[in-house]
């Protein structure tokens, strides 16, 4: 059974010597069983690779914790990422008898994620392009209006007129651009269809159940039967719920819980949808700052704040309101609040 | 001759305008704040208004609508950075004369002022 797995595994005993493996890890190293069972690091690996591993395992030893790290290797097939695992492994009385090392390819994946941050980047660009360029439009306006005030006081032929003309001049080219600009964030402009929310979560669930499940975060799904569908953009829709997934995952961390699920509220002839994460929840001195564009609490590179911006402004497209509370109130429970945790709580209006 | 009420949360955009009008000879008078502008108009005749749709508080489509309350035959030009078929069919809707893209050149301003005033 080990043997059918793609990916590789190795046990390594206090020894650091190897007693088993499997035939992805021979395939891995190039070598054969015979080759590597008894053996260390420094029979099977390159010296400086060698050195390393031993040191890691070693580690993993001592602390009893274990390691994971991603590593790039080549192969006759291309360049291989691969997600590696090192476990301690002890037995009843919590003995370490060993080291598991557990090693996954992940390179399409890895890809895929690329390509879905890249393009994450470009449909926040959009929004961001178009703020920008209207921000810029109010002082260029007044610029531009000074510098033709101005030449109305100075005589045509002097030395200012002429530089004020200069300025106008300027100042229609950066009108220019700024229309160029604005005209090219529209290419993000929306094409609507008739969607169905489950359908469209699901999607959205197919991209990030890997690093979910890496994360050991346990997506709940809830979904209402039945729910009529609605007129929106698909890549917009589905850019809205990533977004809140990836908040509620980076809320978490690892191991926790993110529920989502839909309704249809018949009185109100409301689609209601809603992200729940068991996380820490949101401070209340920073909840009304939540949707600001560029407002992020978390780390220089980590975020750029943009997520729940682009979410909010693509609800109100759909002429519908998003609200979060922290902690969550379970409306089913009698009211009672739940201990921590945020959920996100989007209406669309549904005829 | 005209009142004309400008309202923009740019200070630097409501004297570029109160001058380019005035040189005109209107009597231009400048806000910033919404509240401000929505009690002058209460006690003052005003013949045009030319409003930001961006603002402090307010929309300037919500402040179009308070001030067609309080003075139904106000003309009003709105002006904005964010041009959005929206905001252009309410503004319309709500009874403004015209609905300009910022920004607005000076004689294109004149020239508009000069339009919406002869219609009284």
């Amino acid at each position: 059974m080990l043997n059918a797995m793609p990916d590789f595994m190795a046990f390594i005993d206090i020894n650091l010597r190897y007693r088993a493996i499997n035939t992805a890890f021979c395939k891995f190293t190039s070598k054969e069983e015979q080759e590597i069972i008894g053996k260390t690091d420094f029979n099977i690996f390159p010296d400086n690779i060698a050195k390393e591993n031993k040191e890691e395992t070693q580690n993993v030893i001592d602390s009893g914790k274990p390691a994971v790290k991603k590593m790039e290797d080549a192969s006759p097939e291309g360049r291989i990422r691969w997600q590696m695992i090192k476990t301690p492994f002890a037995d009843t009385d919590g003995k370490i008898e060993g080291v598991l090392w557990r090693g996954r390819d992940i390179t399409k994946i890895d890809e895929l994620e690329n390509n879905f941050l890249q393009f994450q980047k470009m449909e926040s660009m959009g929004p961001l392009a178009a703020g920008i360029a209207h921000e810029l439009n109010t002082p260029m306006g007044i610029i531009l209006g000074y510098a033709q005030l101005l030449k109305e006081d100075v005589s045509e032929d002097g030395p200012v007129y002429e530089g004020l003309d200069v300025i106008e001049r300027q100042c229609n080219i950066g009108r220019k651009i700024i229309a160029d600009l604005l005209r090219f964030s529209r290419q993000t402009e929306s094409t609507f269809s008739e969607l169905n929310i489950n359908s469209c979560i699901e999607e959205v669930l197919l991209m990030v159940e890997h690093i979910f499940n890496t994360d050991r975060i346990t997506i709940r799904k809830d979904f209402g039967s039945a729910l009529p569908s609605f007129r929106g953009d698909n890549t917009k829709l589905n850019q809205a719920l990533l977004n809140l997934l990836n908040n509620a995952r980076d809320a978490i961390g690892t191991d926790g819980i993110t529920t989502i699920s839909t309704r249809y509220n018949k009185d109100h002839q409301e689609l209601i949808i809603s992200v729940k994460d068991n996380g820490p929840g949101i401070p209340p001195e920073i909840m009304d700052r939540i949707f600001d564009p560029f407002f992020t609490t978390k780390s220089v590179g980590k975020g750029t704040g943009l997520g729940l911006p682009v979410t909010f402004s693509i609800v109100r497209e759909l002429e519908g309101k998003i609200e979060v509370q922290s902690p969550p109130w379970h409306v089913e429970d009698n009211n009672s609040c739940e201990a921590k945790g945020t959920v996100f709580i989007i209406r669309l209006p549904v005829s | 001759m005209a009142n004309i009420l400008v309202l923009d949360d740019v200070l630097d955009a409501t004297i570029l305008v109160k001058k380019i009008l005035g040189k005109k000879g209107h009597e231009v008078v400048t806000f910033t704040e919404e509240e401000e502008a929505l009690t002058f108009t209460k006690s003052n005749q005003i013949d045009l208004a030319i409003i930001d749709i961006k603002l402090k508080k307010m929309s300037g489509v919500e402040v179009l609508d308070e001030l067609k309350k309080i003075a139904p035959s106000l003309h009003v030009m709105m002006l904005t950075g964010y041009p959005t078929l929206e905001t252009a069919r309410e503004s319309l809707k709500l009874g403004a004369d015209e609905y300009c893209v910022k920004p607005i050149d000076k004689d294109e301003l004149e020239e508009k002022v000069e339009m919406i005033l002869q219609k009284t």
